[in-house]
């Protein structure tokens, strides 16, 4: 607009106009030269500006919290609401599934009053379709889970694809940094001990970016593969909502995704002990082969022998199965594939071996299941149902 | 990478056929400055939440079924405010013991925090403070859809159930009031000046 324009308004006239208004609440460069340069043309009118500023300026709220938690809640709700109602919303399900996450770190903040290690808490703002990482700064960086190398180096910078994105060389606090895999998603990294993690689908993993001098401390909700570098002097805890694991170097498999009813630790080589994070728990020594289950219902740890394959799979691509009920498969596939896949009620009879190939597409793994189980499979509206 | 924000006719119609992205999206966009605007209508967070969760509800039920809208907020604040004003009637129905008024547009100004500028601002602050502390519940509300929400007349009237021109008006006479009470200001440091010399 003109500036001339400008030169019969009143304060009432300038308050009212939204050129004004905007560049009053939310300046820019270009607003603030032509404003500055109207009341350096037109002094007479700078009285004038300065109060319809004011004015402005005093009608804007004091800025009010809203407790994101309780909207995450409300979507939460809204998504389940709707696949009660009809099939076609089914799809939705994914949402829900990125923001449960949410809800579970909710309920954490209350658990880690209790346990032994608080566990890191992230509010995130919505679904997500990316990996994330937040650092310890609160900055926060997406990246696409596929072909993504994380590495976090021992001079304490994190590197994306070989770029730097933090620096804490300079920093000598140890603060965590949170990465989280969306459903459907996969990732690696690489920590500053050269101890490697593969991350499943709809994981959090949160670490210091340098550990302490006498332990090294991860954070886990979800499931992945510890391959551990040794070091007798610097033992290395994983410790999810429930469970703390101490290493001595080695590689196993966690599972603690927080809808699952038990947190499973499963060893393929080295040592681990086990136990609730709890102070003074009990722990528990496995061996090679052997996998400890924490029932979150009955409270209680317990341990057996397993067939490792079964639990490291999925890092290879492929997950098999040993006389598991149909419906964990599909509870497995759907994470993994970021898929809604309804189970008929009665189906969890029927159990499942075999090999499955994640690199196929969704419809050919359900089609091989049907092959061999008595199952069939319907797809509507980009849902699959399974029935008997 | 450059990010075009789709227009509100485009997310719209795109949820309208079913794209949960679009409904994510549009749910993050607007939820909480539903909620903020709730505060100002009640307390009670409660309510402010079941209104928010019954609206969206609604909408992903009805979602074949809604009418086109070339700006969804408005769309959604003017529903919001009318299931929350039937969730207030209805607490209070039960609450006997609120004699409080009918209509309440409870608001606090950022100016009410922050008056630690300088002695002579200061003073200005008070007087306008003053001035908005007067505004009436509807005078407080039109100004919040048109200065914090972003609103234009017609859309204001339509939430407000007036016609266009008293709420152009309504809005008129409010900026006017705290105007009137600056420029007061202008009138007493004359005449104290005038009769000091």
């Amino acid at each position: 607009m003109e500036k001339r324009q400008y030169l019969k308004y009143t304060t009432e006239d300038f308050i009212l106009d939204r050129e004004f208004s905007g560049w009053v609440i939310n300046p820019d460069k270009e607003s603030d030269q032509f404003w500055n340069s109207f009341i350096q043309e037109y002094p007479e009118k700078g009285d004038l500006v300065r109060n319809a500023a004011l004015i402005i300026k005093s009608l804007q709220p004091i800025t009010q919290e809203v407790p994101q938690q309780r909207i995450n809640a409300i979507f939460q709700k809204i998504s389940q609401s709707s696949k009660s109602i009809t099939l076609n919303y089914y799809s939705q399900l994914k949402y829900v599934a990125g923001i449960a996450l949410l809800i579970a770190a909710g309920s954490l903040i209350w658990l880690s009053v209790q346990n032994n290690h608080q566990f890191p808490v992230e509010v995130a703002s919505g679904p997500m379709l990316k990996g994330k990482i937040i650092l310890s700064n609160g900055a926060t960086r997406e990246f696409d889970t596929e072909q993504t190398t994380l590495k976090q180096t021992a001079s304490g910078s994190l590197t994306l694809n070989d770029d730097t994105i933090a620096d804490h060389s300079k920093n000598t606090t140890t603060a965590m940094n949170q990465i989280i895999i969306p459903y459907g998603k996969r990732s690696e990294i690489t920590l500053a001990d050269g101890t490697h993690i593969w991350l499943n689908s709809g994981s959090q993993l949160s670490y210091p970016s340098e550990f302490k001098t006498d332990s090294r401390e991860v954070f886990l909700s979800g499931e992945a593969f510890f391959d551990v570098m040794a070091n007798p002097h610097k033992p290395f805890f994983v410790i999810t909502r429930d469970v703390k694991i101490k290493v001595l170097g080695t590689s196993f498999n966690v599972s603690s995704y927080n809808e699952d009813n038990t947190t499973q630790t499963v060893l393929v080589k080295g040592k681990v002990s086990a136990g609730k994070n709890k102070l003074f728990a009990k722990t528990i020594d496995l061996t090679p082969g052997e996998r400890m289950i924490f029932d979150k219902i009955n409270d209680q740890l317990s341990k057996e022998h397993v067939n490792v394959e079964l639990y490291a799979s999925w890092v290879k691509g492929y997950l098999v199965f040993d006389n598991v009920p149909i419906t964990e498969v599909y509870k497995k596939l759907g994470r993994y594939y970021n898929q809604t896949i309804l189970t008929e009620d009665g189906l969890e009879i029927i159990t499942f071996s075999g090999k499955l190939d994640l690199k196929d597409n969704i419809k050919d793994v359900l089609d091989n299941i049907s092959f061999a189980s008595p199952v069939k499979v319907f797809e509507k509206n980009g849902t699959f149902i399974i029935k008997i | 990478m450059k990010l075009i924000k789709p227009s509100d006719t485009e997310v719209w119609t795109k949820f309208k056929n079913g794209n949960d992205e679009a409904l994510s999206l549009i749910f993050s966009e607007n939820s909480k400055k539903l909620y903020l605007y709730g505060l100002k209508l009640t307390a009670n967070h409660t309510i402010i939440e079941d209104s928010i969760q019954d609206l969206f509800s609604d909408l992903v039920r009805n979602r074949k079924n809604l009418g086109p809208t070339d700006n969804i907020h408005f769309y959604l604040i003017k529903s919001f405010k009318r299931r929350l004003q039937r969730q207030i009637q209805k607490e209070k129905r039960y609450n006997l013991k609120d004699n409080t008024e009918d209509y309440v547009f409870d608001i606090t100004y950022s100016i009410e925090h922050d008056i630690i500028l300088e002695e002579k601002s200061n003073h200005k602050l008070a007087l306008l403070n003053k001035a908005l502390s007067e505004l009436s519940s509807r005078q407080k509300e039109a100004i919040y859809f048109r200065f914090t929400e972003g609103l234009g007349y017609e859309q204001i009237a339509e939430i407000m159930e007036m016609n266009v021109e008293s709420c152009r008006n309504l809005i008129y006479r409010s900026i006017k009031s705290l105007k009137d009470s600056l420029c007061g200001n202008v009138s007493i440091v004359l005449f104290f000046l005038t009769h000091h010399f």
